[in-house]
């Protein structure tokens, strides 16, 4: 059976990150979260160099959006209804319980043909999701434990607590994590859990045809970023907010796609923060609790109705 | 045998996932997210769900031209996921977002799924056509009677003037079709695999047709043109890996960035190794995001830009003069005394009566070159370093002889940077920083794409490209070359096939006169015994019309000799035999009298703007669009909607979707996807990869290989397909004609050799030549697809010279045939998928030898001494240095030892010349002869706009006339400055002017529809496309859909204040054959230009939008103009004039609630 031979051959010739492909054939791709993860127990985090991390280099961004598609087709999300509201490619224009990835376009400059150089222009883009922080506000605020941060990185979110109270959304600079009304939960990146735990890349860097998207062990992305800005390349994920697992190179400061910087960080303040709002805006507060409420009973009500048919 | 497939699918698992089970039960993502509430409650939910037979199969992707490889996983027969396949070299497992949702496509609930006739006689955007559904037979019972009373009366017509001329001698009868007139029509796709491509026009040309076209015509045929008659090749040099390599890059007229963004996993490599990256584009695209110097010009002005940086580099010596000299045609003389100057030959220059100026065996003329002592020498016996660049000297008559090279830098003169920069809108100090790093850097190398080629000036600017990187020294070698990147995923294939209206596959000539079968008959006689051994005696000397003639036609070369009669001579015979047709004279013993009968039938037929125009006009009864969309994509498709919705024709659109075009057509037929096929597929690097079936097309939808099998069944069956060869054999009952051993009649026995074991004949045995053999050959592809195109595959191998060597027939006996295939012995080499590299070159340069396979003879890089012998994989590549002596790694540095063009190549034009590529290129001169002599009477006499009180009279040209051997700048057919206008009149005006005249009402060109800058179009308009969606055919892949939902303009915020709009605002822009709505993006990307003293707006839309589908938006090309390349026949879809304002609260009104339907309907 020459052909069996040749695939031998093969996979200790192509590279690693072929070989990961092809090897996790199985594929596991369970778009949110059910058991198999202690729910609500935050794992200590591991050392760096266990730590799984991608490392977006936005020089290297064509903007092609491979990724933002790679992320709905994985995770079976559907695509929304948009239309042209602004002057950049940018869309969605925000992060929903439907778009986990979005990739920022951004101009700055104008040109001028007399300067050398691309004349003053540049047009950047950037692959942004959740960041996978390490100290995340999402976790921080949530009253159920919903939320948890995995050993090597993932932050990830079990459907069956969340209560739709929404705390993560607003504790959430980007408001990345949403509440999807369908499953009765919030969702968002997962960074792909279900294929790193097979060896594998995560959907969106498996696919980016120029490496704007690399995976990596922290360890390693945190090392390339401070080469980086030894270079006087901007960075980001590295202990902006804290830092996280998504880790970010660009020639042009954050704050132009949007990244929240630490000033935006609120995670100790943040209940404080949600009082004095609330108390600015009762009427929110109250349909917000309301609607917490509502999901907590709900909740109770179908565990009860199961533990009815369990019996 | 097991094939590395076999080892993707054994390694995959039956497992699903739940997600995944759902998914292809059809659920749904909503449903699928509803459902998941009530599993919530489970107290340990699955994770997985068993699915039997879930397959991981590799195919291509359908969309651009890189052939990525994707990985489809399959389970119970549907498609559910699509990611890129890690073992395809050219991807690595990487996906741009079209290719990565291709699953969308595969499993959309909108796509057709029966065929539909249509029940309301009124056509238009707004008119419902209210599809009745019918089955396949009735389908194709319409289009046979639709066919049959209109092909009956061309077999009347044939018929008539056979029979009557009979009567007065065998010497003036004549047995074949006009294929420009035949009244069949059909555009094909490029999405075609390579086999339904040869099928489509193998199944035409024995029709009697030469009306068959496809969108290869609207996006590289000006390549073909530019690059053939420069290098030999019509096609990208180099390849996508070995882009990586360049040590300088220019995009210039393409992005591929956003049309490639795969390719672009290639040039960014070659950025990380420290390639410098240049941008020149009309907008600031995604590829300019990593340029190291961008720079912008006004669309249609790139030969100036070519010629410019070709001059910078002469005059700062950074020219490659040895290059020059020793593979360039630069040292030949050129008689300049008339005025459309030809290369001076040692010999009488009088032509052959036939096949042009392309004159039989050439050999027997020598081109000559002047030596350094002033002596006049034949080429090929002058040692490079005797000849001499510069000089002019008098020929015998007293004639003034100029080398080539003088004669090109006297056109030069006239691009200085200033004149750059008055043409182009780029600042002198922009010109000059691109052109000294490009020039600077070697190896060099261009991409390109439809920025450069849609332009009525299209061939002589892409001929100035090619001086440019000749001048440069920059071919033939890797990192080098000129990178046409092509648009669709089989573009190459379909080209190569010649899904075209004037070439037969393989690039083999039409005849167009009855003196070329005569010559052809008596070349057979003289050289082709009927025993038809592959290898032809390996010289043939015969007399024809009292001049002895001798050629070289050592087998190989006949391929690859791109003029003369040679290389057609050689494709005819390879026809005859394949096809089972006749070519030639009855009796075949008398080329001098006897009746002429040609199954292929007489000239060129309509190029794809002319087609429409000619449909419209009522020539075509019968006018099918497969997989082409031309309402949207053709120039001046404002014309093209006229056409489609009042021609008295019938229209048969074979489509995926219910499209713009399948929305006005008569009959709709429902096609499988390519994902849904079995086939091979030629990418832009010419690769011819294969393309697994994924899953069944939905419903009834059909793939293209049955169409042309039922198709033809159907035709024979009813007599609509009768060959004239056929048809002589009736007329003429009581000759004398041979009877194979099957009690078969026939003009020309055909004997089965030891190698060619036609039309399943075995060894020795003889036969008549009869199509119908192999159509009945062919398994059914309904029930065996695979089979059936395999077949088909191997036919081509010996049908089409260009892919020989593609099929390796597994039994000595048989070299073709169905038979042959079937043995299951055979090798397809482009299931090849063995992604190691052999030693050597290969390895160096990832030339990836062993995956797939590669026109020609698996050669990866074009114009280089790269090993390109019969049995390819047999033999180390090897790159040898001047000496001939084996050589190590090129740096690109000559001094290093540089790959060079082998002597006595199979590329390149023949031995007589060999080794020489074009600076002056006589093909295009003499195809531009009579526009040349049209310039002359016209210039200082008529408008140089039609309508326009400009006149033509101070062309920059040394003798104040255009070169036509030698690009030059012309401007564009709608160019915004008068005085520019003067000075470098339109080129492609000429042609349609002149086309529209003789054409009489078949006109192609309603002068009418040219805007002027004094009737207020002075803004210049140009389109682009974006990564997120491909042609028209993504709109209905919601995934897509969401990141580019709908039409836009890209203007800049200066212009757009002036307009009055803002982001998010809608304008109405107008040309003078149509007006569009589109959404406001104000961008500094695009801008002013300054332009001979004048500053001048940009505006720029992608072309993609349509009114059907799910993502709406105006028809961009409804802006454009239909006018075409002289030489190409290409419309000018990327530049014109218009103007904007904003769109009144009525117009978006209406817009709107007509679904995107614009006013001019």
């Amino acid at each position: 059976m020459d052909g069996t031979k040749e695939c031998i051959k093969m996979s200790n010739e192509i590279t690693r990150r072929d070989f990961l492909k092809i090897a996790g054939v199985p594929m596991i791709m369970a778009p949110m979260v059910f058991e198999g993860v202690k729910k609500g127990i935050q794992a200590p985090v591991q050392e760096l160099g266990t730590q799984k991390a991608v490392l977006v280099d936005s020089r290297r961004c064509i903007g092609c959006r491979g990724c933002q598609i790679a992320c709905k087709a994985h995770n079976n999300l559907p695509g929304e209804k948009t239309e042209i509201s602004n002057g950049e490619y940018t869309n969605p224009s925000k992060f929903s319980a439907i778009t986990w990835k979005v990739v920022h376009f951004k101009e700055i400059g104008d040109y001028d043909g007399n300067q050398s150089g691309t004349g003053g222009l540049k047009w950047r883009m950037l692959a942004d999701n959740c960041k996978h922080c390490d100290d995340p506000d999402c976790i921080t605020v949530c009253p159920t434990g919903a939320l948890w941060k995995r050993s090597d990185g993932p932050v990830l979110y079990d459907v069956t607590r969340c209560i739709g109270c929404s705390y993560c959304e607003m504790a959430c600079p980007q408001h990345i994590p949403n509440f999807d009304e369908t499953i009765g939960s919030i969702r968002k990146c997962t960074m792909c859990y279900d294929l790193i735990d097979k060896g594998l890349e995560p959907a969106c860097v498996a696919t980016c045809p120029t490496d704007a998207l690399q995976y990596m062990t922290k360890e390693e992305a945190i090392r390339l970023a401070k080469e980086a800005e030894a270079e006087g390349l901007y960075t980001y994920g590295t202990h902006e907010r804290g830092g996280g697992n998504f880790i970010f190179i660009s020639d042009i400061p954050f704050e132009e796609f949007g990244l929240p910087d630490d000033e935006q960080r609120a995670t100790k303040q943040f209940e404080a923060d949600m009082l004095t709002r609330f108390a600015g805006i009762g009427l929110l507060g109250g349909a917000l609790y309301a609607a917490a409420n509502f999901y907590v009973e709900r909740k109770k009500a179908i565990e009860s109705v199961k533990l009815e048919e369990d019996e | 045998m097991f094939s590395e497939i076999q080892c993707l699918i054994l390694l995959s698992q039956i497992v699903m996932t739940r997600r995944e089970f759902l998914k292809f039960l059809g659920v749904t993502p909503t449903v699928l997210a509803t459902s998941g509430i009530s599993e919530l409650g489970e107290k340990t939910p699955p994770l997985q769900v068993p699915v039997q037979n879930a397959r991981r199969i590799p195919t291509i992707c359908t969309f651009c031209a890189v052939g990525c490889g994707i990985i489809a996983t399959v389970a119970e027969g549907k498609v559910i996921d699509t990611e890129g396949d890690p073992y395809n070299p050219l991807n690595e497992g990487t996906l741009c977002p079209k290719g990565r949702g291709s699953m969308e496509l595969i499993n959309s609930p909108r796509r057709l799924t029966t065929p539909m006739v249509r029940t309301n006689p009124i056509k238009g955007f707004k008119s419902d056509p209210i599809w009745r559904r019918i089955t396949w037979g009735d389908a194709l019972n319409l289009i046979g009677d639709w066919t049959k009373s209109a092909v009956d009366e061309e077999i009347t017509r044939l018929h008539s003037i056979g029979v009557m001329q009979s009567k007065l001698s065998k010497k003036d009868e004549a047995y074949r079709f006009d294929g420009h007139e035949f009244p069949v029509a059909c555009i094909g796709s490029a999405v075609y695999n390579n086999e339904e491509a040869y099928l489509n026009r193998k199944l035409w040309t024995i029709l009697g047709s030469n009306n068959v076209d496809h969108c290869a015509r609207k996006c590289h045929a000006s390549t073909v043109a530019a690059l053939g008659n420069s290098f030999g090749f019509g096609a990208m040099t180099n390849h996508f890996l070995d882009m990586q390599y360049a040590k300088v890059i220019l995009h210039q007229g393409g992005n591929p960035a956003s049309a490639h963004p795969v390719a672009y996993r290639w040039l960014r490599k070659a950025k990380d190794n420290g390639a410098k990256i240049i941008v020149i584009d009309p907008r600031y695209s995604r590829s300019a995001t990593q340029a190291d110097v961008y720079g912008r010009t006004r669309v249609g002005t790139d030969a100036a830009v070519f010629l410019g940086i070709t001059k910078y580099a002469i005059d700062n010596n950074r020219h490659d003069i040895v290059f020059l000299l020793e593979n360039t045609n630069a040292p030949l003389l050129l008689n300049t005394d008339v005025y459309n100057h030809t290369l001076y030959t040692m010999e009488s220059t009088a032509d052959l009566d036939y096949l042009g100026n392309s004159n039989l065996f050439k050999g027997t003329k020598t081109q000559v070159v002047l030596t350094s002592s002033g002596d006049i020498k034949p080429w090929p016996e002058v040692p490079p370093e005797d000849r001499t660049l510069f000089g002019e000297t008098r020929g015998p008559g007293g004639e003034t002889l100029k080398t080539v090279y003088s004669v090109l830098t006297s056109v030069l003169d006239n691009y200085t940077p200033e004149e750059v920069s008055r043409i182009s809108g780029m600042s002198v100090s922009k010109f000059i920083e691109i052109a000294d790093l490009y020039t600077s850097i070697k190896p060099g190398t261009v991409t390109y794409a439809m920025g450069l080629t849609q332009h009525t000036n299209a061939a002589q600017l892409l001929r100035a490209l090619c001086l440019m990187q000749l001048t440069l020294g920059n071919m033939g070698v890797p990192g080098g070359g000129v990178n046409a990147i092509r648009g669709q995923n089989n573009v190459q294939g379909a080209t190569d096939m010649l899904v075209l209206c004037h070439l037969l596959p393989g690039y083999i000539g039409i005849p167009t006169s009855d003196s070329q079968l005569r010559a052809y008959q008596a070349w057979k006689n003289a050289g082709m015994p009927s025993d038809l051994t592959r290898k032809m005696k390996p010289r043939i000397s015969f007399s024809w019309k009292g001049v002895d003639y001798e050629a070289e036609t050592e087998y190989d070369n006949i391929w690859y000799m791109n003029t003369g009669t040679t290389r057609t001579h050689g494709g005819w015979r390879r026809y005859e035999k394949a096809w089972g047709i006749f070519m030639g004279t009855w009796p075949t013993d008398d080329p001098e009298n006897g009746a002429i009968i040609s199954d292929i039938p007489y000239n060129v037929g309509h190029p794809i703007i002319d087609s429409d125009r000619a449909y419209g006009n009522g020539k075509f009864n019968v006018y099918f669009e497969i997989g082409d969309n031309g309402v949207v994509t053709d120039g001046g498709a404002a014309s093209v909607y006229k056409e489609f919705t009042e021609a008295p024709g019938k229209m048969v659109v074979a489509d995926i979707w219910e499209t713009e075009t399948a929305y006005l057509a008569d009959l709709v037929l429902p096609m499988a996807s390519v994902y849904e096929k079995n086939g091979s597929v030629s990418n832009s690097a010419r690769w011819v990869q294969y393309r697994w079936k994924t899953s069944d097309p939905p419903g009834d939808a059909k793939t293209d290989l049955s169409l042309f099998m039922k198709l033809y069944k159907m035709w024979r069956d009813r007599g609509v397909l009768t060959l004239p060869s056929e048809l002589y054999m009736r007329d003429h009952p009581n000759e004398d004609y041979p009877t194979d051993p099957m009690g078969r009649k026939c003009l020309e026995y055909i004997v089965g050799d030891e190698i060619w074991g036609f039309n399943g004949l075995l060894k020795g045995q003889a036969g008549r030549p009869c199509p119908d053999l192999n159509w009945e050959w062919y398994s059914e592809p309904d029930t065996d697809n695979m089979n059936a195109s395999d077949q088909v595959y191997a036919e081509m191998d010996d049908a089409v010279g260009l892919y020989d060597g593609q099929y390796r027939a597994g039994h000595v006996g048989y070299k073709f045939s169905v038979h042959a295939y079937s043995d299951g012995k055979g090798e397809i080499l482009a299931k090849r998928r063995i992604n190691t590299l052999r030693n050597g070159i290969d390895g160096q340069y990832n030339m990836t030898k062993n995956w797939a396979w590669c026109w020609p003879k698996n050669q990866r890089v074009l114009y280089n001494k790269d090993d390109c012998g019969e049995d390819d994989s047999m033999h180390p590549v090897t790159f040898k240095t001047l000496d001939n002596t084996p050589w190590g790694i090129a740096t690109g540095q000559r001094s290093d030892g540089f790959p060079y063009w082998r002597q006595g190549s199979t590329f390149w034009w023949g031995k007589e010349r060999t080794g020489m590529a074009r600076i002056w290129a006589q093909g295009i001169a003499a195809a531009g002869a009579d526009i040349t002599a049209a310039y002359d009477a016209w210039s200082g006499d008529k408008p140089t706009i039609p309508g326009s009180k400009f006149r033509g009279n101070r062309l920059k040209g040394p003798e104040g006339k255009p070169m036509i051997g030698i690009p030059e700048h012309f401007e564009p057919m709608e160019a915004p400055n008068s005085e520019l206008s003067q000075d470098y009149p339109c080129y492609g005006w000429l042609y349609n002017k002149r086309a529209s005249d003789y054409e009489g009402n078949d006109k192609l060109w309603d002068w009418g529809l040219v805007g002027t800058p004094d009737e207020g179009y002075n803004v210049i308009w140009g389109s682009f496309r974006l990564t997120e969606h491909f042609h028209t055919f993504t709109r209905n892949m919601t995934l897509l859909n969401e990141t580019q939902p709908e039409l836009f303009i890209e203007m800049n915020p200066e212009h757009a204040t002036i307009v009055g709009v803002t982001s998010g605002d809608y304008v109405r822009i107008d040309s003078k054959r149509g007006w569009v709505i589109a959404k406001v993006r104000t961008t500094n990307r695009v801008g002013s230009l300054h332009i001979n003293g004048k500053d001048y707006w940009e505006i720029m839309t992608p072309f993609h939008f349509g009114p059907k589908g799910l993502a709406k938006g105006s028809i961009a090309n409804f802006i454009s103009i239909g006018a075409v390349d002289p030489h190409a026949w290409i419309p000018e879809t990327k530049a014109c004039m218009c103007r904007i304002s904003r769109a009144s609260m009525e117009e978006i009104a209406t817009i709107q609630a007509n679904g995107w339907n614009q006013g001019v309907y």
